[in-house]
């Protein structure tokens, strides 16, 4: 049973990465890491040993902010262009569920991001590089921190993806990955100037909030630090697979009565 | 029709988030009056004392101010602060920031005790695990006497930030001070300073600044730097002392008391007591002015 | 209405031809395909008004019968095939394929599906897309490379596995499709519009294959505006019109006669005949 589940899954995965490598999705991407990185760099002429700091968080930022932007283009195609190519037909024509089609895209896209963030990394790895300039073993922490996250926007924005356009899916998504930190600071500074009741309120909103912004560890690469104890990407792998399922759930139950 | 009111929902749904972020920045004091557009000091302040600033983190107007919140965050480790918040002020409920290691004679930051970590420490957190999490994955440690990072690996920013703003004093008078305290690097120091104040002609900070590197241990210059001394006095006397922003300020004392010392080690006593004897006028409490006037008090015969 | 279900007594199946079901499998198994009481409707936004499609349909198709579902345009044949094949839920109604629920993983096992509209992975190739949907259905290995390959030679793609498929016309799509329906030798064949996009050279291509599979006793339930191949396939047609089958005939000699004009005769007079019985207004809406 779980081994015919893991074929299907492994199958439509598949077939959606194959499908994004060949679309030549990743290369504009990829190119574009160049280019930003590049730029960042070209600050050295100023010279390079006060702008580590500088150039690591830049291209870090870079690595970030490209690789979520990958993730939500990903996921938020998967199930829209199935249905409006109508390739979900002969899919779901298949002895497969509806969920099983949902799994199987989030491997897709997850891995497509996975690819995207790896393949970023190595760019700004080797930018630095060049300078002699190194990240240390941390990097390597904020990798796997970075690959949780991913994981949890390509499931965030699958689920809004089954519920609407793609368009709004993608402006969605991005804002909710971009702003969450900025409500959550905002959350914190308020907390002593409301009424108790408004406070209980904005804890519980506070509390219930995916917190993207755990899962980014770059400042603390770009300044050096040492790298954190093994509880807390353990940790926050659960606390990433808690809400991973939350999204798919919501989405299966979305999706499972859509007539299609 | 259906794509047209998602998008609109969507967008709604954006300036409804602004709007609520707003509102919730704008009961968070000292209230920001204006947002900073230009580099003007009076505006930096205002700008690093509100704590609804952190909310949006380093989005800045200008390069030279994004560069100085790099090297902000580069000496403290990347530690975010921000400026505390009236109720914080008023309960003394905050996590205090406070320098181990000088302040700007050592070419650091001044911490006048009005800012608080962004990130509170356990004790001062509601979160829990959220807080020990954030603790962990963002740059934290306690503040309250920290040391700060050698700044010299700094110095380039400095420089970007007075190229993309000649205005930008702070570039002009922190760089100087972190190039100085290599002691073999004064004059670059003064050289970066008087490229400054031909930019700034009217900047307190920067003539106080060069005349305190001619006059201190590593120059002894006193004739060459007394000119700009007597200038960044002349410059404070000439402004509303309720204009001044904290730095000019404070730039403006320290005027007083180098051209004190100055003098003194010129030998030039009764100069020397004139300006102290103003200086104290201007700040009672302030004790190079006082001591010099008590160890050399003026008698019948050196009032000239 | 004459809804009164005739097994062709004629058929291959029942005489016990050549093929995988016998007439005991025919009298006394569950039938291919079972439809009571079908209700389909839509609502093109939240705002709109729910437009039923399918109205009250029932229909039976036994193991190893070809039955043409025939209709107008917007008669509700796309909407009721969707609904066997579980892409729409009903609103009312049981629909069971070989006595599983329609929708279920163990119906969907016994359907090969040829969609309306036939689009595939432009960047993919036949092969791989082969490939995938092999895989899964439960296929793998040299088994699923082999039927792939032969599937893909049987409909006359042999020779172009392994171009991208956004370089296809739309009737080397279609004939993809129609190997792709046929993936796993499935026990009911549900076409829909098999003949789209087809020249002339593929349709009888195509009609020689439905009958070969005709021959092995798979049970074909297809919709097509062909009505050649319809009369040349079928055992059985079902007339449906405005959401409801207003009519089935058994194919019997006079109706596959004259190259399916006679069919086309019946065709426009039942419809006509319904049209005078039961008068509509431009769409049928139901208010829910």
């Amino acid at each position: 049973m779980i081994a015919r589940k893991l074929t299907i899954w492994g199958a439509l995965a598949q077939g959606a990465i194959l499908e994004s490598i060949r679309r030549k999705d990743m290369y504009v991407a990829v190119i574009l890491a160049l280019v930003m990185i590049g730029a960042a760099a070209t600050i050295g002429t100023f010279g390079v040993h006060g702008l580590e700091i500088f150039l690591k968080d830049t291209a870090l930022n870079v690595v970030n902010l490209l690789s979520i932007l990958m993730a939500v283009l990903f996921s938020s195609r998967q199930i829209a262009e199935e249905v409006s190519r109508r390739t979900v037909y002969p899919l779901l024509a298949r002895p497969i569920g509806r969920g099983d089609l949902l799994i199987g895209k989030f491997l897709g896209a997850f891995a497509l991001s996975a690819l995207s963030l790896l393949l970023f990394a190595l760019v700004a790895w080797g930018a630095l590089a060049c300078y002699g300039l190194s990240l240390g073993v941390i990097f390597l922490q904020y990798l796997l921190l970075r690959l949780f996250s991913l994981a949890l926007i390509c499931a965030m924005t699958l689920m809004l993806s089954v519920f609407i356009t793609p368009s709004a899916t993608i402006t969605m998504a991005l804002l909710l990955a971009v702003g969450s930190q900025t409500f959550g600071r905002a959350v914190m500074l308020v907390d002593q100037t409301v009424s108790p009741n408004v406070q209980i309120l904005l804890r519980g909103v506070y509390v219930a909030l995916l917190h993207l912004d755990f899962f980014d560890m770059h400042e603390k690469v770009s300044y050096g630090w040492k790298p954190v104890p093994a509880w807390v990407p353990t940790e926050l792998f659960f606390y990433a697979l808690l809400y991973i399922g939350i999204f798919l759930i919501v989405a299966f139950l979305r999706f499972r009565r859509q007539a299609l | 029709m259906t794509e047209r009111l998602q998008t609109i929902a969507c967008a709604a749904g954006i300036l409804l988030a602004l709007a609520g972020v707003s509102g919730v920045a704008s009961h968070v004091g000292p209230i920001m009056e204006g947002g900073p557009t230009g580099i003007s000091m009076a505006e930096q302040e205002r700008v690093d004392k509100a704590a609804s600033a952190s909310l949006l983190g380093e989005f800045r107007s200008s390069t030279a101010d994004f560069l100085w919140i790099k090297v902000d965050a580069y000496v403290h480790g990347g530690v975010a602060m921000r400026g505390v918040t009236q109720q914080e002020k008023q309960s003394g409920t905050f996590d205090k920031v406070g320098s181990g290691d000088g302040g700007k004679e050592n070419g650091n930051r001044e911490h006048r005790g009005d800012e608080t970590t962004v990130i509170p420490s356990a004790s001062h957190d509601w979160r829990g695990w959220y807080g020990n999490i954030e603790r962990e994955v963002s740059p934290y440690q306690d503040m309250n006497h920290h040391t700060h990072k050698d700044p010299k690996e700094a110095l380039p920013l400095f420089r970007l930030m007075t190229v993309s703003n000649p205005h930008f004093i702070p570039g002009y008078v922190v760089g100087a001070a972190m190039i100085a305290r290599d002691h073999t690097k004064v004059d670059e120091a003064i050289a970066f300073l008087l490229e400054g104040a031909k930019n700034n002609p009217n900047s307190i900070e920067i003539a106080e600044e060069i005349g305190e590197l001619y006059s201190g241990r590593y120059k002894r210059q006193y004739e060459a730097g007394m000119p700009y001394l007597v200038k960044a006095i002349v410059l404070g006397r000439g402004r509303d002392r309720t204009t001044l922003t904290e730095d000019e300020d404070e730039a403006f004392e320290n005027a007083y008391r180098w051209a004190v010392l100055n003098r003194r080690e010129a030998g030039d006593f009764a100069i020397a007591r004139k300006v102290a004897q103003e200086g104290l006028k201007l700040y009672p409490e302030d004790v190079v002015c006082k001591e010099f006037l008590k160890e050399h008090p003026e008698q019948p015969g050196n009032a000239h | 209405m004459n809804k009164t279900k005739h097994p062709d007594v004629n058929s291959a199946a029942v005489a016990g031809g050549p093929g995988k079901n016998t007439a005991k499998d025919v009298f006394s198994g569950p039938p291919a395909l079972q439809i009571n009481g079908l209700n389909v409707g839509y609502k093109k936004s939240a705002f709109a008004p729910y437009v039923r499609v399918v109205h009250d349909l029932s229909l039976s198709v036994n193991p190893g019968e070809v039955v043409g579902f025939l209709g107008p345009n917007g008669a509700g044949k796309s909407t009721t095939i969707k609904a066997i094949m579980g892409f729409v839920v009903p609103e009312a109604g049981g629909i069971n394929i070989f006595g599983h629920p329609a929708g279920s993983t163990q119906a969907k096992a016994k359907i090969g599906y040829l969609p309306e509209v036939a689009l595939y992975y432009p960047f993919l190739t036949p092969l791989e897309t082969m490939t995938l949907y092999g895989r899964l259905q439960g296929l793998g290995g040299k088994a699923l490379y082999d039927e792939a390959m032969g599937l893909l030679q049987q409909v006359g793609l042999a020779g172009k596995e392994r171009q991208f498929l956004k370089t296809f016309s739309k009737g080397m799509q279609q004939r993809l499709g129609i190997a792709q329906a046929l993936l796993g030798s499935p026990d009911l064949l549900v076409l829909d519009e098999v003949s789209s996009g087809l020249d002339p050279v593929g349709r009888r291509q195509l009609r020689l294959l439905l009958h070969e599979i005709k021959e092995k006793g798979t049970t074909i339930f297809f919709s097509s505006h062909e009505l050649d191949e319809v009369a040349q396939l079928c055992d059985r047609v079902l007339l449906i019109a405005n959401g409801q089958v207003v009519d089935e005939r058994t194919m019997d000699a006079a109706l596959r006669g004259g190259i399916g004009s006679a069919l086309e005769d019946y065709f426009i007079e039942t419809l006509a005949k319904h049209q005078k019985a039961s008068p509509t207004t431009d769409g049928d809406k139901a208010k829910r």
